[in-house]
Protein backbone atom coordinates (compact mmCIF):
# COMPACT_ATOMS: atom_id res chain seq x y z
CA UNK A 1 0.00 0.00 0.00
CA UNK A 2 1.50 3.50 -1.06
CA UNK A 3 0.23 6.93 -2.17
CA UNK A 4 1.79 10.27 -3.75
CA UNK A 5 1.21 13.58 -3.29
CA UNK A 6 0.29 16.35 -6.70
CA UNK A 7 -0.35 19.85 -6.87
CA UNK A 8 -3.06 20.65 -8.72
CA UNK A 9 -2.82 24.26 -7.50
CA UNK A 10 -2.03 26.89 -5.18
CA UNK A 11 -4.59 25.42 -2.36
CA UNK A 12 -5.16 21.98 -3.89
CA UNK A 13 -3.12 18.61 -3.53
CA UNK A 14 -4.36 15.70 -5.15
CA UNK A 15 -3.73 12.01 -3.09
CA UNK A 16 -3.44 9.22 -5.10
CA UNK A 17 -3.45 5.50 -3.50
CA UNK A 18 -2.50 2.52 -4.68
CA UNK A 19 -2.42 -1.09 -3.33
CA UNK A 20 -4.60 -2.55 -1.06
CA UNK A 21 -6.15 -0.73 2.28
CA UNK A 22 -7.10 -3.00 4.61
CA UNK A 23 -5.34 -3.48 8.24
CA UNK A 24 -2.14 -4.16 7.06
CA UNK A 25 -2.60 -1.10 4.35
CA UNK A 26 -3.76 0.94 6.59
CA UNK A 27 -0.87 -0.03 9.41
CA UNK A 28 1.07 0.83 7.12
CA UNK A 29 0.36 4.22 5.50
CA UNK A 30 -1.87 5.69 8.18
CA UNK A 31 0.19 8.17 10.05
CA UNK A 32 1.73 9.32 6.91
CA UNK A 33 -1.22 9.66 4.67
CA UNK A 34 -2.99 11.81 7.67
CA UNK A 35 0.21 13.93 7.62
CA UNK A 36 0.04 14.01 4.15
CA UNK A 37 -3.78 15.41 4.37
CA UNK A 38 -3.00 17.65 6.98
CA UNK A 39 0.06 19.51 6.60
CA UNK A 40 0.28 19.44 2.28
CA UNK A 41 -3.31 22.11 1.59
CA UNK A 42 -6.28 23.64 2.62
CA UNK A 43 -8.24 21.28 0.09
CA UNK A 44 -7.49 17.54 -1.04
CA UNK A 45 -9.03 15.49 -3.61
CA UNK A 46 -8.18 11.48 -2.95
CA UNK A 47 -7.62 9.71 -6.01
CA UNK A 48 -9.36 5.94 -5.12
CA UNK A 49 -8.52 4.44 -8.56
CA UNK A 50 -5.60 2.55 -7.85
CA UNK A 51 -7.22 0.97 -4.64
CA UNK A 52 -7.35 -2.97 -5.36
CA UNK A 53 -9.45 -3.42 -1.66
CA UNK A 54 -10.73 -1.32 0.85
CA UNK A 55 -11.58 -2.67 4.29
CA UNK A 56 -13.34 -0.82 7.61
CA UNK A 57 -9.88 -0.02 8.72
CA UNK A 58 -9.20 2.02 5.36
CA UNK A 59 -12.32 3.94 5.46
CA UNK A 60 -11.52 4.27 9.31
CA UNK A 61 -8.32 6.55 7.97
CA UNK A 62 -10.56 8.18 5.70
CA UNK A 63 -12.51 9.92 8.57
CA UNK A 64 -9.93 10.74 10.95
CA UNK A 65 -7.73 12.20 8.24
CA UNK A 66 -11.03 14.36 6.84
CA UNK A 67 -11.55 15.26 10.66
CA UNK A 68 -8.26 16.52 11.02
CA UNK A 69 -8.53 18.67 7.89
CA UNK A 70 -11.79 19.49 8.97
CA UNK A 71 -10.79 21.08 11.95
CA UNK A 72 -8.47 22.82 10.26
CA UNK A 73 -11.43 24.54 7.74
CA UNK A 74 -9.77 22.45 4.73
CA UNK A 75 -12.33 20.39 2.67
CA UNK A 76 -11.86 16.64 1.64
CA UNK A 77 -12.95 14.99 -2.11
CA UNK A 78 -12.84 11.55 -3.27
CA UNK A 79 -13.07 10.42 -6.50
CA UNK A 80 -12.19 7.45 -8.99
CA UNK A 81 -13.51 4.45 -6.72
CA UNK A 82 -12.90 0.64 -8.84
CA UNK A 83 -16.56 -1.18 -8.67
CA UNK A 84 -16.30 -2.99 -5.61
CA UNK A 85 -14.22 -0.29 -3.67
CA UNK A 86 -17.43 2.04 -4.56
CA UNK A 87 -19.87 -0.70 -3.54
CA UNK A 88 -18.00 -0.88 0.06
CA UNK A 89 -18.11 2.66 0.24
CA UNK A 90 -22.08 2.78 -0.63
CA UNK A 91 -22.82 0.24 2.04
CA UNK A 92 -21.43 2.38 5.07
CA UNK A 93 -23.08 5.60 3.34
CA UNK A 94 -19.97 7.24 3.66
CA UNK A 95 -20.79 10.02 0.94
CA UNK A 96 -22.69 11.39 3.87
CA UNK A 97 -19.75 12.46 5.42
CA UNK A 98 -17.27 13.41 2.41
CA UNK A 99 -18.07 13.37 -0.89
CA UNK A 100 -17.58 10.98 -3.17
CA UNK A 101 -17.81 11.40 -7.50
CA UNK A 102 -16.50 9.88 -10.78
CA UNK A 103 -13.93 12.21 -11.48
CA UNK A 104 -11.02 14.33 -10.80
CA UNK A 105 -12.70 16.88 -12.61
CA UNK A 106 -15.49 16.47 -10.42
CA UNK A 107 -13.94 16.54 -7.72
CA UNK A 108 -11.80 20.01 -8.28
CA UNK A 109 -15.65 21.22 -9.26
CA UNK A 110 -16.89 20.32 -6.16
CA UNK A 111 -14.09 21.88 -3.91
CA UNK A 112 -14.45 25.05 -6.24
CA UNK A 113 -18.11 25.19 -4.39
CA UNK A 114 -18.53 27.37 -1.07
CA UNK B 1 7.50 -10.58 11.22
CA UNK B 2 5.11 -13.47 9.87
CA UNK B 3 6.33 -16.48 12.11
CA UNK B 4 5.22 -20.37 10.84
CA UNK B 5 3.27 -20.18 13.81
CA UNK B 6 1.01 -17.67 12.74
CA UNK B 7 -1.36 -20.13 11.08
CA UNK B 8 -1.02 -23.71 10.90
CA UNK B 9 -2.82 -25.88 8.39
CA UNK B 10 -4.75 -29.29 8.69
CA UNK B 11 -4.86 -30.79 5.48
CA UNK B 12 -7.04 -34.05 6.29
CA UNK B 13 -10.50 -33.51 4.78
CA UNK B 14 -12.28 -31.23 1.61
CA UNK B 15 -12.55 -28.62 4.07
CA UNK B 16 -9.62 -26.27 4.89
CA UNK B 17 -8.96 -26.07 8.63
CA UNK B 18 -6.71 -23.23 10.02
CA UNK B 19 -5.60 -22.59 13.60
CA UNK B 20 -4.76 -18.69 13.48
CA UNK B 21 -2.93 -17.03 16.36
CA UNK B 22 -4.84 -14.01 17.44
CA UNK B 23 -1.89 -11.23 16.01
CA UNK B 24 -2.52 -8.41 13.31
CA UNK B 25 0.08 -10.33 10.72
CA UNK B 26 -2.16 -13.56 10.92
CA UNK B 27 -4.39 -11.98 8.25
CA UNK B 28 -2.80 -12.11 5.11
CA UNK B 29 -1.32 -15.61 5.45
CA UNK B 30 -4.93 -16.62 6.24
CA UNK B 31 -6.12 -14.72 3.46
CA UNK B 32 -3.50 -16.43 1.28
CA UNK B 33 -4.69 -20.00 2.31
CA UNK B 34 -8.09 -19.34 1.92
CA UNK B 35 -7.71 -18.03 -1.62
CA UNK B 36 -5.40 -21.35 -2.24
CA UNK B 37 -7.95 -23.41 -1.20
CA UNK B 38 -10.63 -21.89 -3.74
CA UNK B 39 -8.61 -22.15 -6.64
CA UNK B 40 -10.44 -21.81 -9.21
CA UNK B 41 -13.68 -22.92 -7.89
CA UNK B 42 -14.83 -19.30 -7.27
CA UNK B 43 -14.48 -17.54 -10.61
CA UNK B 44 -16.41 -14.14 -9.90
CA UNK B 45 -13.93 -11.05 -9.09
CA UNK B 46 -17.12 -9.87 -7.10
CA UNK B 47 -17.51 -12.97 -5.15
CA UNK B 48 -13.98 -13.37 -4.31
CA UNK B 49 -13.88 -9.69 -3.18
CA UNK B 50 -16.67 -10.68 -0.91
CA UNK B 51 -14.82 -13.46 0.64
CA UNK B 52 -11.39 -11.53 1.52
CA UNK B 53 -13.80 -8.43 2.93
CA UNK B 54 -15.70 -10.43 4.93
CA UNK B 55 -12.52 -12.78 6.25
CA UNK B 56 -10.48 -9.72 6.69
CA UNK B 57 -13.41 -8.16 9.17
CA UNK B 58 -14.74 -11.06 11.10
CA UNK B 59 -11.11 -12.38 11.57
CA UNK B 60 -9.85 -8.47 12.99
CA UNK B 61 -12.81 -7.83 14.85
CA UNK B 62 -11.96 -11.40 16.76
CA UNK B 63 -8.18 -10.68 16.62
CA UNK B 64 -8.66 -7.15 17.81
CA UNK B 65 -11.42 -7.28 20.44
CA UNK B 66 -12.31 -10.97 21.85
CA UNK B 67 -9.91 -11.49 24.00
CA UNK B 68 -9.31 -9.67 27.68
CA UNK B 69 -5.91 -10.48 28.53
CA UNK B 70 -2.59 -10.40 26.38
CA UNK B 71 -2.01 -13.86 26.15
CA UNK B 72 -1.96 -16.07 22.94
CA UNK B 73 -4.74 -17.47 21.45
CA UNK B 74 -6.17 -19.52 18.94
CA UNK B 75 -8.91 -19.29 16.07
CA UNK B 76 -10.12 -21.77 14.10
CA UNK B 77 -11.22 -21.02 10.81
CA UNK B 78 -12.96 -23.85 8.52
CA UNK B 79 -13.95 -23.08 4.74
CA UNK B 80 -16.05 -25.39 3.07
CA UNK B 81 -18.19 -25.01 -0.18
CA UNK B 82 -21.94 -25.14 -0.41
CA UNK B 83 -23.48 -24.90 -3.92
CA UNK B 84 -24.13 -21.67 -3.44
CA UNK B 85 -22.07 -20.44 -1.39
CA UNK B 86 -18.70 -20.36 0.76
CA UNK B 87 -18.64 -21.03 3.82
CA UNK B 88 -16.46 -19.50 6.45
CA UNK B 89 -16.73 -20.75 10.27
CA UNK B 90 -14.64 -19.32 12.90
CA UNK B 91 -14.24 -20.29 16.54
CA UNK B 92 -12.64 -18.99 19.47
CA UNK B 93 -12.66 -18.53 22.74
CA UNK B 94 -12.99 -15.04 23.80
CA UNK B 95 -15.36 -13.29 25.67
CA UNK B 96 -18.99 -13.89 24.51
CA UNK B 97 -20.16 -12.22 21.92
CA UNK B 98 -22.99 -11.83 19.66
CA UNK B 99 -22.36 -10.30 16.21
CA UNK B 100 -26.09 -10.50 14.72
CA UNK B 101 -27.67 -7.66 15.78
CA UNK B 102 -28.13 -5.23 13.00
CA UNK B 103 -26.00 -2.74 12.82
CA UNK B 104 -26.13 0.77 10.83
CA UNK B 105 -23.56 4.15 9.86
CA UNK B 106 -25.05 6.99 11.87
CA UNK B 107 -23.19 9.60 10.97
CA UNK B 108 -22.90 12.80 12.29
CA UNK B 109 -24.19 16.19 11.02
CA UNK B 110 -20.30 16.93 10.29
CA UNK B 111 -17.21 15.11 9.64
CA UNK B 112 -15.27 16.66 12.69
CA UNK B 113 -17.96 15.28 15.07
CA UNK B 114 -17.48 11.60 13.05
CA UNK B 115 -16.47 8.38 15.47
CA UNK B 116 -16.33 5.79 13.40
CA UNK B 117 -17.09 2.24 14.81
CA UNK B 118 -18.37 -0.79 14.47
CA UNK B 119 -18.23 -1.12 10.59
CA UNK B 120 -16.53 -4.17 10.34
CA UNK B 121 -19.34 -6.07 11.50
CA UNK B 122 -21.94 -3.76 9.89
CA UNK B 123 -20.34 -4.51 6.46
CA UNK B 124 -19.76 -8.32 7.27
CA UNK B 125 -23.79 -8.12 7.53
CA UNK B 126 -23.89 -6.80 4.61
CA UNK B 127 -21.87 -8.66 2.63
CA UNK B 128 -22.24 -12.23 4.06
CA UNK B 129 -25.40 -14.05 2.33
CA UNK B 130 -26.18 -16.18 5.62
CA UNK B 131 -25.13 -15.53 9.22
CA UNK B 132 -25.14 -17.55 12.43
CA UNK B 133 -23.69 -17.15 15.58
CA UNK B 134 -23.45 -19.75 18.96
CA UNK B 135 -21.93 -19.83 22.08
CA UNK B 136 -20.32 -24.02 22.70
CA UNK B 137 -19.05 -24.96 25.35
CA UNK B 138 -17.49 -21.50 26.21
CA UNK B 139 -16.60 -20.41 22.29
CA UNK B 140 -18.02 -18.35 19.82
CA UNK B 141 -18.56 -19.81 16.70
CA UNK B 142 -19.52 -17.89 14.02
CA UNK B 143 -20.56 -19.40 10.41
CA UNK B 144 -20.58 -16.67 7.90
CA UNK B 145 -22.14 -17.66 3.42
CA UNK B 146 -20.63 -15.47 1.01
CA UNK B 147 -22.47 -16.05 -2.10
CA UNK B 148 -20.03 -17.68 -4.77
CA UNK B 149 -21.36 -16.28 -7.87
Amino acid sequence: MDFDLTQRDANVVCVRLRGRLDSAGADSIGTRFTAAVVSSAQQVVVDLSGLSFLASMGIRLFISSARALAQQGGRLVMFGAPEMVQTVLDHVALDQMIPIVATETQALERLARP
Amino acid sequence: MVTPATIEQDGSGPDLHLRIANRVDALGPARQAVLDHLGDRVHSPQALYRIELVLEEALMNIVRHAFADDGVHTIDLRVGLGADEVLLQFEDDGIAFDPLPPRQAHWPATVAEAKPGGLGLMLVQRFASSLSHQRVDGRNRLTIGVARV
